[in-house]
């Protein structure tokens, strides 16, 4: 259709150029041909009137010297004069129908011819008289002169109007001329108004259509999809364009809609679960401001008085994952933090999850939830403090059986029999035991509860080991092994540590190391700094080594590697380990080889 | 020629132990009495003159802190000897601040009762058993300059030394901080042992 359009434009635009031209090619050849015709015309009478002269002229000299002469012989032959005479009125003929527009020329014209047949007259006259006498030639003559002086005077008038005729002639051409320059011009603003017409056509049916398209894809890509294109006309080339574009447009509308209500239920959804969750949950942006929070997190924000925020606290370990872009996802319950809300303690365990979606769209942030553990804490505390106080309570009389069972076994005042010293005997060994289990329940206790109220100052690591080296040196002599404190390292920054907590670690690592050593071995203490945060203190001894499958155990309470036969309850790493981890330290096996066993503590530098 | 008789007071709210610790402690120079709780030994010394006080800490109506209190409070300077299964830093401190520098941990053994109340009764010619009267008289000057110059690191000696240095040159409480914090690095050696300082 548009192509159809374009061709009928541009064919009115070649044929009005094709009009244009041929018209005035035409009137070109019209203007060249009536100007010839016209100059051959008006020339025409001028070469009559100029050839009567010349005829006048011959006849007169070939015959009048005749009538001068004083005699005459003999009538010169008249041949001549008839040939003349025809050719002369052949020429007045001409004149005649060249004069014939003109009432003052054909006036001319017909005074010329009268003149003419005077003249031609005059003559006759002189051929018709073959003996003429002299005064009667005279008089012809001068008759004939007369004439010829007219007929002369004559054709001069006549050359005048032919002139003059030729002039009007060319006047006439030029207005006639004039005439062609105005048909072409009006010609040439037909063609320029058709083409505007045409370019106006065009941008209507092309041009327009086209921005039209762009305007509802704008449109679009703003989010507007109820808008539809306008169908152009029947057979239109952008019929296709924007059937295919309201297809699409609808097709988005629909795909929104579908995702509008997926969105809408998975937002419910969201919604319903994080209501659910009793736990304060805050879900925040990269730059850790609150996008969404849970009813319950608004009502510990309310309580707190920091509406519309997350608590300081949260917001300081947020800020140190930020730093190292690291989840924060604590299990133990005493990583718990406090909150006190309206008198009352409560304790809540932050987890701090980093979100990243995982295409292009770079949406993150945080997920933090606060879960509250202050029933487990309480629950905790509770059974710390039960096992303190039970401790407690059975070591106070303990302590008085001990007393006199070690003065009975003592004998100053009475001998016991051998059966009574045997029982006495076992009862003191049952005693020792039981105390034994009731200072490591204490212990246990202790680590539980004590190591948040660490008294920690810079210390140097290296007095430390030699103190814990100090310590058991009896214990060692007494099993035949050596403790050897590798020299200072050089330059070793001091630790920042509860010394008499960190003492409880050396103590209990080398008096393991101890216990485990075989007669004659060697237990070797070393500070080494494997990282810029921590020093490290090795403790090898060349013992059995610990059983594979007991190694992911020993650090948990009461657990003893089987087929151990030595003392303790195995508490010793447990507290270890919960003293370090109070230091925010480390504690670990790294087990080497066969009879070569190696404990390890990284102690934070200061 | 028999010695003056010397009187004790053992004080513990557990009847065995109170048994015990009298038939340990009872020979032909001394004379011991008990007391079940710290309002009755407060009511005791009032009455009577004791040479020395076993002191538990942990009692139901006044524990052993507030006895000691009490007493130096009276102007009672009865040296004392602390013995507690939950003896911690704070009230080791508290002690020593009050002129008492002898420690049991129970459980304990007769021998270091014996030991312990021969100690305060009868200072050895030594210079640590010299020191430690010194203390109990609360001149802890007299007490520093008597400690034997040997004092290896990580000893008892050097624990007292440091502790009675902070004694001497206790200015205001925030030393009382220090102080708790070396009793507490050093809790377990400043108790009595039998085999002497350690």
């Amino acid at each position: 259709m548009l192509r159809l359009r374009l061709l009928y434009g541009l064919l009115t635009v070649v044929l009005l150029l094709w009009g244009v031209g041929g018209a005035a090619l035409l009137l070109m050849k019209d203007s060249s041909e009536q100007y010839s015709s016209r100059l051959a015309e008006d020339y025409q009478l001028i070469d009559a009137a100029q050839s009567c002269r010349t005829i006048t002229a011959t006849l007169n000299s070939h015959y009048l010297p005749s009538l001068a002469a004083p005699t005459v012989e003999k009538i010169p032959d008249r041949a001549r004069y008839d040939e003349l005479k025809k050719e002369l009125l052949g020429n007045l003929q001409i004149i005649r129908m060249g004069t014939r527009e003109d009432r003052r020329s054909e006036d001319v014209a017909l005074r010329f011819s009268q003149a003419v047949q005077i003249y031609f007259g005059g003559y006759e006259n002189y051929f018709n008289q073959q003996d003429m006498r002299q005064d009667e030639r005279a008089e012809l003559l001068r008759f004939m002169s007369i004439q010829t002086q007219r007929l002369t005077d004559l054709s001069e008038n006549i050359l005048t109007v032919g002139e003059k005729t030729l002039f009007s002639g060319a006047e006439r051409l030029e207005k006639e001329a004039g005439k062609n320059i105005l048909f072409i011009a009006t010609l040439v603003i037909l063609g320029t108004t058709v083409a505007a017409l045409i370019y106006y056509q065009l941008v209507r049916h092309l041009v327009d259509p086209v921005s039209g398209l762009t305007q509802s894809i704008e449109e679009i890509r703003r989010g507007n999809y109820e808008l539809s294109l306008p169908m152009p006309g029947r057979g239109s080339e952008f019929t296709a364009v924007a059937t295919a574009f309201n297809d699409m447009a609808s097709e988005l509308k629909v795909h929104r809609r579908q995702t509008n209500e997926h969105l809408l239920r998975t937002n419910l959804v969201n919604r319903a679960i994080l209501e659910a969750i009793p736990s304060p949950v805050y879900v925040l942006g990269d730059d850790t401001k609150v996008i969404q929070m849970n009813p319950a997190a608004e009502d510990l924000s309310d309580k707190l008085g920091i509406i519309g925020r997350i608590p300081l606290k949260i917001q300081r370990i947020l800020d140190d994952c930020r730093e190292n872009d690291s989840h924060f996802l604590p299990e133990d319950p005493r990583e718990a933090l406090l909150f006190r809300i309206q008198e009352k303690e409560y304790y809540y365990l932050p987890r701090i999850f980093r979100f990243e979606s995982e295409n292009e769209s770079g949406e993150s942030g945080w997920a933090i939830l606060l879960h509250n553990v202050s029933r487990i804490r309480w629950l905790d505390d509770m059974k710390t403090n039960l096992i303190a106080t039970v401790s407690h309570e059975i070591k106070t009389p303990l302590t008085g059986i001990r007393m006199v069972l070690h003065l009975l076994l003592e004998e100053r005042a009475t001998k016991l029999d051998e059966m009574q010293k045997t029982m006495v005997n076992s009862a003191n060994e049952d005693c020792e035991r039981l105390l034994t289990t009731l200072n490591s329940l204490l212990d246990l206790s202790r680590a539980e509860s004590g190591t948040t109220h660490l008294s920690r100052h810079n210390t140097s690591l290296h007095e430390r080991v030699e103190s814990a080296a100090r310590t058991f040196s009896g214990m060692a002599k007494n099993k035949d092994v050596t403790i050897k404190v590798e020299p200072q390292l050089s330059g070793a920054p001091e630790v920042y540590i509860d010394p008499v907590r960190l003492d409880e670690v050396l103590n209990n690592l080398v008096s393991n190391a101890i216990k485990h050593s075989p007669q004659g071995g060697t237990v070797s203490l070393v500070i080494s700094k494997p990282e810029a945060d921590f020093l490290r203190v090795t403790v090898i001894d060349d013992g059995p080594g610990v059983p594979e499958a007991a190694q992911s155990r020993i650090f948990e309470r009461f657990y003893r590697a089987p087929g151990q036969d030595l003392d303790g309850v195995g508490l010793g790493l447990f507290i270890s380990r919960e003293i370090m981890r109070a230091h925010e330290g480390r504690i670990g096996l790294k087990e080497r080889s066969e009879n070569h066993t190696e404990f390890y503590i990284d102690v934070p530098i200061a | 020629m028999p010695q003056a008789s010397r009187r004790l007071l053992v004080v513990d709210d557990e009847p065995t132990l109170r048994l015990g610790f009298s038939y340990a402690l009872t020979n032909k120079t001394t004379n011991v009495q008990t007391a079940s709780s710290g309002r009755q030994a407060l009511e005791m010394t009032a009455a009577n003159h004791f040479d020395v006080l076993i002191l538990d800490l942990r009692m139901p109506d006044i524990d052993g802190l507030g006895v000691l209190q009490s007493l130096r409070n009276m102007g009672h300077q009865t040296p004392i000897v602390l013995c507690s299964a939950a003896l911690n830093a704070a009230a080791a401190t508290q002690a020593i601040l009050c002129g008492v520098v002898d420690f049991l941990h129970k459980p304990i053994c007769p021998a270091e009762l014996r030991g312990v109340v021969e100690f305060i009764l009868h200072p050895a010619r030594n210079a640590y058993a010299q020191a430690m009267a010194a203390a109990r008289q609360g001149d802890f000057a007299e007490a520093l300059r008597l400690l034997p110059p040997h004092r290896p690191p990580g000893s008892s000696l050097e624990a007292w030394s440091e502790i009675f240095t902070i004694l001497l040159n206790r200015h205001h409480a925030g030393e009382i901080f220090l102080l708790e914090q070396k009793v507490r690095q050093n809790l377990n050696i400043l108790a009595f042992k039998v085999t002497g300082p350690v």
